[in-house]
């Protein structure tokens, strides 16, 4: 606990190596976290994201005030996307792996949250090589349950920056998913 | 990263801010002029927009509902007339009104209804949820303070219009069952399980527009059905609008009426507060004549507040706010949000009109245009009919009012200025212009300086001693408020904190702590702390005087009005009341009360109340149940009031003044009216500290003309006193050579002749003796130790055997006395047969003044003696040939110009050490055994919870079972600071247990009564830890 705690600080005054360091620690422990839940409940049961980065939040921090946590969250939105996209990969691979049970599906990949998800992902990445920022704000929105004011704390903006960057980018996101 | 919108992103926002689609053609028109590509692309980008989608609309909870223990959102409207919470039950003390319960979870009853719970207090009253036993139906049952209900005019106004508002029937109304007059008058509502409009808001920040229109369309509806009743609300406020937990969450309003009972009772009676005058309309704020179109403007201010988060008419003090609603166009709401769409913010201005005749006429009309919007926003999701949107051709120019109107309500402005301004340290005051400033509240002088950092970087290092506030940009800023120093900082941060901080990890509040300030659009405060009132003057005698007979700032009372202050007296006013002291609280001591009681009735003085925790109380006056002055009484929720000590005479005298004493050490009371002791009693549970309060039954004049405290130090464990402070009991003198001992004021003071006094007990081997102790500059005394009382010594006689008794002997004198060669803390060795050389001990230093007080100690363990002066130790050594392993203790008087005092003498005896026990090697074989069983099975529960197949909770609780073993081990093996050290470990890992149950609670997986167990588990180690610590202290020499 000390030791995130350290990190978190020091990234936050800046120290980028810091922040590397934070992300696979804060990504394991979601990951055990996610790998405890899925054991407990019924397969096929989707995640809730955002429960999970909380509880890993209450894990690693605690539940002392710490003024930097929304580098934890930046660090934990990038790890649940991660921990998503690939448990989507891997329900796709066992899906269509093998062909054992290989069904003739009619084309509606809308329809499966799974494939959205990756397609989501896929936006996501091109999103943030034409405006980081958006791309930012959807990850901290959509994998860590932040609302727009701890967005914009996380990310040093203003409310209403983060508030349209989130227009701007849902758009966007949604034009790119279905075109 | 780039914040900067690109151009397809810039023109794209200010296009889905359109929302009809001429609009939106014509701005593309004109900022795309001629590109065509970038116009396809913005079109698709609206289509986008406007186009629901199963994945990037899931609704995201905020970070509001993450745990933020640490950062406390207190609410900064206090005068919410059904809040959810009740800060402080001492109100229940004065809960007079109620009757005895009818049923084993109520409070008390009020005519047919068992109350079961205070839901809330407002300015009107207390609001209770109740269960009606007739109707057999759970209800809210709103009482009138007993301060307006005294008020005749309030009173009448109170009961009319209640009982008109219970003529309206409607869904968007809180149905008023019933109203009643007696035993105060109380009306009882439908019970609304929910929040109110301004809880939700404080939750979760502005609404979007389709909310607003819902929400702003039902109390429409609610207001036209009063409306048809000729009836007005007055003040509408988003505390005054339930929202149903159901799953409809409707809307009601609640408190018809009840503004203007209050607003007859505050101008009739300084100091009430009557609410925030932010949702006035202007012609309330002018104190002009109002029609049912005043409401309509304050449902524009409700509307507007919950599109923007803010009140649309704040400013830095009331009377600044009546004037700015009756003058100034409230800031467009969509530069606060830009994403209020322009309809929305029309059919607020309408309604925000200055003048009554360009709103809209009436609430009926309100509600079809909210309800047309609300229609066209579910088919569609957006507006595309404007036909009964308004123009935005309101005057925005301020309007000049009456001016000299203002004269009468800005006396009560300034009044209630007062009253509130003292809650808030600090606030952000307001914001202009996208800044805010941060005002701080000078009234509390224990705050001395506020530093802002942003980052690591200092913004403002403001003096709170003088006026000050800092502008702040929107953003977040750490926020670090130094106090000063001698501040008591449990209660302040009990007030941070609140009543239900049951948390395993307390967060200590100290003055260099960083607290988060958060500065945000549409302001929200995270930061807010209590006035505490200035500490009392402690008197050179060491009595606090509690009561200054000026005023009460440093008191609270409940109800407001219950006690006053009449020719320098505290007096009740005649109605069930209590008052308590908020500073300081009270300990260990002394505390006496001068009263009277005037008429039939009953009082208490009570001490050591601690929030909902009783402490003891003595009861003054004749009870209708058998109690009388001088019983030590104690109050719990089950059964009231209960005599727990009685008293043994009967001591009350009415109508004259009396004095009242309760003496309080560690758990033990001793009362004691009018000198007389009464009543002692040991209590098995009682606060350690605590206010100390007075409570006054109904119909009972009690006046008081002192009240003070002495606070005696904790007693320690294992000391005895020596000297009582009365008499010489436990004390002898010697026949041949009495001395002349006599106390005087509880003080024992030694004279001529020549003499010794000596303790009874003859025993004292090992000990550790304490005595404060007095000489003048003439004299030589000295105590002596390990004596022996016998006849063959004289004091007169100089030199020779026998000189003084056998024993040993410490010095008593200042340097230079006459007969003395030694100063003060030498000591003498007397043995049996004189010895010239037998040798004494001089101090290190020789540093005491005559005629002051100086605490001598002696600590006598086997043959090892040492002498400490105030706390210093002067003399240590250990006698090569001991006198005597035992003896008595003397004082003594040596020179007939001698004047020694004792004002204490204790003692504590030590234990012989003996020799430490030996652990058990079958016991510890066995526990070793358990150890590596309970490590094997959290090995496999690792291995599990690494393979996903185990949660990360039965690993902890198998850590924890290896702690426990480990704990039995270390006991058994005396290794008490590992012991110690486990089970401060086991304390944690509790804690972290219980943060992961939390969690499980929050997700709905398991029970929240999970959490008493756990809770139950942390105190358990609690105790464990303890145990240890005592175990390793008493094992150290």
């Amino acid at each position: 606990m000390a030791e995130i705690s350290r990190l978190i600080d020091a990234a936050a005054a800046g120290d980028r190596r810091a922040a590397g360091e934070l992300l696979p620690l804060v990504y394991d422990e979601l990951r055990a976290i996610a790998a405890a839940r899925m054991a407990q409940e019924r397969p096929g049961q989707t995640l809730d994201a955002t429960a999970l980065v909380h509880e890993a939040y209450l894990r690693l921090i605690g539940d002392q005030a710490f003024a930097n946590r929304g580098h934890f969250f930046a660090a934990a939105a990038e790890a649940m996307r991660r921990i998503l996209v690939d448990a989507a990969r891997r329900k796709k691979r066992e899906r269509h792996g093998g062909g054992r049970e290989r069904v003739d599906l009619p084309d509606v990949p809308a329809r499966d949250p799974d494939e959205r998800l990756l397609a989501l992902d896929e936006a996501l990445t091109r999103l943030a090589n034409e405006d980081e920022l958006a791309a930012k704000v959807v990850e901290l929105r959509q994998f860590a349950g932040q609302g727009h004011e701890a967005i914009a704390e996380t990310l040093g903006i203003t409310v209403y920056l983060a508030r349209q960057k989130w227009t701007y980018a849902r758009a966007w996101l949604r034009d790119a998913m279905t075109s | 990263m780039s914040a900067k919108p690109n151009p397809a992103e810039a023109i794209f926002l200010a296009a889905a801010d359109i929302a009809d689609p001429a609009g939106r053609a014509a701005l593309l028109d004109e900022r795309c002029a001629g590109d065509a590509e970038l116009r396809r692309r913005i079109e698709l980008l609206l289509k986008a927009h406007d186009a629901p989608d199963s994945l990037l609309d899931q609704p995201v909870p905020t970070a509001e509902e993450m745990p933020t223990r640490a950062m406390p959102v207190e609410q900064s409207d206090s005068t919410q007339a059904y809040g959810r919470t009740v800060e402080d039950d001492e109100e229940l003390d004065a809960l007079a009104f109620l009757a005895p319960p009818g049923r084993p979870d109520s409070l008390g009853r009020i005519g047919q209804y068992d109350v079961l719970e205070v839901l809330g207090k407002g300015a009107f009253g207390i609001v209770f949820r109740a269960f009606d036993d007739k109707l057999q139906r759970v209800v809210a049952v709103k009482v009138l303070a007993p301060s307006l209900a005294t008020t005749s005019p309030a009173r009448k106004r109170f009961l009319r219009e209640a009982r008109s508002s219970a003529a309206i029937r409607h869904e968007n109304v809180v149905q008023v069952h019933d109203v009643h007059e007696q035993p105060l008058p109380h009306l009882v509502m439908e019970f609304i399980p929910g929040e109110t409009l301004q809880q939700r808001l404080d939750r979760t920040g502005p609404l979007d527009a389709a909310e607003v229109v819902r929400i702003g369309r039902q109390i429409a509806e609610g207001l036209a059905a009063a409306h048809a009743t000729g009836l007005i609300h007055r003040d509408i406020k988003p505390s005054n609008i339930l929202v149903d937990s159901g799953p409809a969450a409707t809307v009601k309003i609640t408190d018809f009426g009840l503004a203007r009972a209050a607003d007859d009772a505050s101008l009739t009676r300084s100091g009430v507060v009557a609410g925030t005058p932010m949702y006035m309309a202007p012609e309330q704020a002018k104190g002009e004549a109002l029609d049912h179109r005043a409401d309509l403007f304050s449902l524009g201010s409700v509307m507007y507040v919950m599109a923007t988060g803010r009140p649309p008419f704040r400013a830095s003090s009331t009377f600044a706010v009546l004037k700015r609603v009756a003058e100034d166009a409230p800031r467009p709401m969509r530069e606060i949000i830009p994403e209020v769409p322009e309809w929305l913010a029309r059919i607020v201005e309408k309604l925000h009109a200055k003048d009554a005749d360009e709103r809209f006429q009436s609430a009926r009309e309100v509600s079809d245009v909210l309800a047309d919007c609300e229609a066209q926003l579910k088919a569609s999701s957006k507006l595309m009919d404007y036909s009964r949107i308004p123009n935005s051709e309101i005057r925005r120019s301020a309007r000049i009012g009456r001016k000299w109107k203002w004269v009468a309500v800005a006396v009560i402005a300034v009044v209630l200025v007062s009253v509130a301004a003292a809650r808030l340290i600090p606030s952000v005051s307001r914001f202009i212009d996208n800044r805010a400033e941060l005002a701080f509240d000078l009234s509390d002088p224990d705050f001395e300086r506020a530093i802002v950092y942003s980052g690591e970087d200092v913004v403002a290092d403001v003096d709170l001693r003088t006026p000050a506030t800092i502008p702040l940009v929107p953003g977040s800023f750490k926020l670090e408020v130094r106090i000063r120093e001698n501040r008591d900082l449990q209660e302040w941060q009990y007030n941070r904190y609140g009543l239900n901080h049951g948390s395993s990890a307390e967060p200590l509040l100290n003055s260099n702590t960083t607290y988060r300030l958060d500065v945000v659009r549409g302001e929200r405060v995270v930061y807010t702390a209590k006035l505490k009132p200035p500490v009392p003057v402690v008197a050179s005698d060491g009595w606090v005087s509690l009561f200054n007979g000026k005023d009460l700032n440093n008191w609270e009372q409940f109800p407001a009005d219950g006690w006053k202050i009449e020719n320098g007296l505290l007096v009740s006013n005649g109605i069930s009341s209590s008052i308590s002291c908020r500073k300081p609280l009270f300990g260990d001591g002394i505390c006496r009360l001068e009263y009277k009681l005037v008429g039939k009735a009953t009082g208490s003085f009570n001490l050591r109340s601690w929030k909902s925790k009783r402490g003891g109380a003595v009861f003054l006056g004749i009870g209708n149940k058998g109690e009388k002055t001088g019983d030590i009484t104690t109050w719990d929720q089950q059964s009231g009031t209960r005599i727990i000590a009685q008293a043994n005479a009967d001591v009350h005298r009415g109508d004259e003044w009396q004095v009242a004493e309760a003496m309080l050490r560690g758990n033990e009371m001793i009362v004691k009216i009018d000198g007389v002791e009464t009543a002692r009693h040991t209590f098995a549970d009682i606060p350690a500290r605590g206010n100390v309060g007075l409570h006054a039954t109904a119909g009972v004049k009690m006046y008081v003309r002192k009240l003070e405290i002495k606070e005696l130090p904790a007693e320690e464990p294992g000391w005895s006193p020596l000297f009582n402070g009365k008499d010489l009991t436990g004390w002898k003198t010697h026949p041949e050579q009495p001395g002349g001992w006599t106390v005087e004021n509880g003080v024992l003071v030694g004279r001529k002749p020549s003499g010794y006094l000596f303790s009874e007990r003859g025993d004292y081997g090992d000990f550790h003796l304490r005595a404060e102790v007095k000489i003048n500059a003439a004299g030589n005394s000295g105590l002596g130790f390990r004596s022996e009382y016998g006849f063959n010594f004289d004091i007169r006689q100089k030199g020779g055997n026998g000189f003084c008794p056998i024993g040993y002997e410490t010095e008593l004198a200042v340097k230079g006395a006459a007969g003395t060669t030694f100063p003060t803390g030498s000591v003498y060795r007397n043995p049996r047969v004189w010895d010239p050389k037998a040798g004494s001990v001089r101090p290190k230093s020789d540093e005491v003044k005559a005629d002051q007080w100086i605490t001598l100690e002696v600590i006598a363990r086997g043959d090892r003696f040492t002498i400490l002066v105030d706390g210093k130790t002067v003399v240590d050594f250990t006698d090569p040939t001991p006198i005597a392993r035992a003896g008595h203790l003397n004082l003594q008087v040596l020179t007939p110009t001698t004047v020694v005092q004792f004002r204490k003498i204790e003692i504590k005896e030590l234990p012989v050490a003996t020799a430490q026990p030996v652990p058990d090697p079958e016991i510890v074989k066995a526990l070793e055994a358990k150890l590596a069983a309970a490590e094997t099975a959290l090995a496999k529960a690792e291995a599990r919870f690494r393979a996903a197949a185990a949660p990360k909770t039965e690993v902890l609780a198998h850590e924890l079972a290896v702690i426990d073993v480990k704990i039995e081990l270390a006991d058994e093996q005396k290794r008490y600071a590992d012991m110690v050290k486990l089970a401060e470990q086991a304390v944690t890992k509790h804690g972290d247990q219980r943060d992961m149950l939390a969690v499980l609670v929050k997700l709905g997986r398991i029970p929240s009564s999970d959490l008493n167990r756990a809770d139950a588990a942390i105190a358990d180690a609690k105790l464990r830890l303890a145990k240890a610590k005592k175990k390793l202290s008493e094992a150290k020499p």
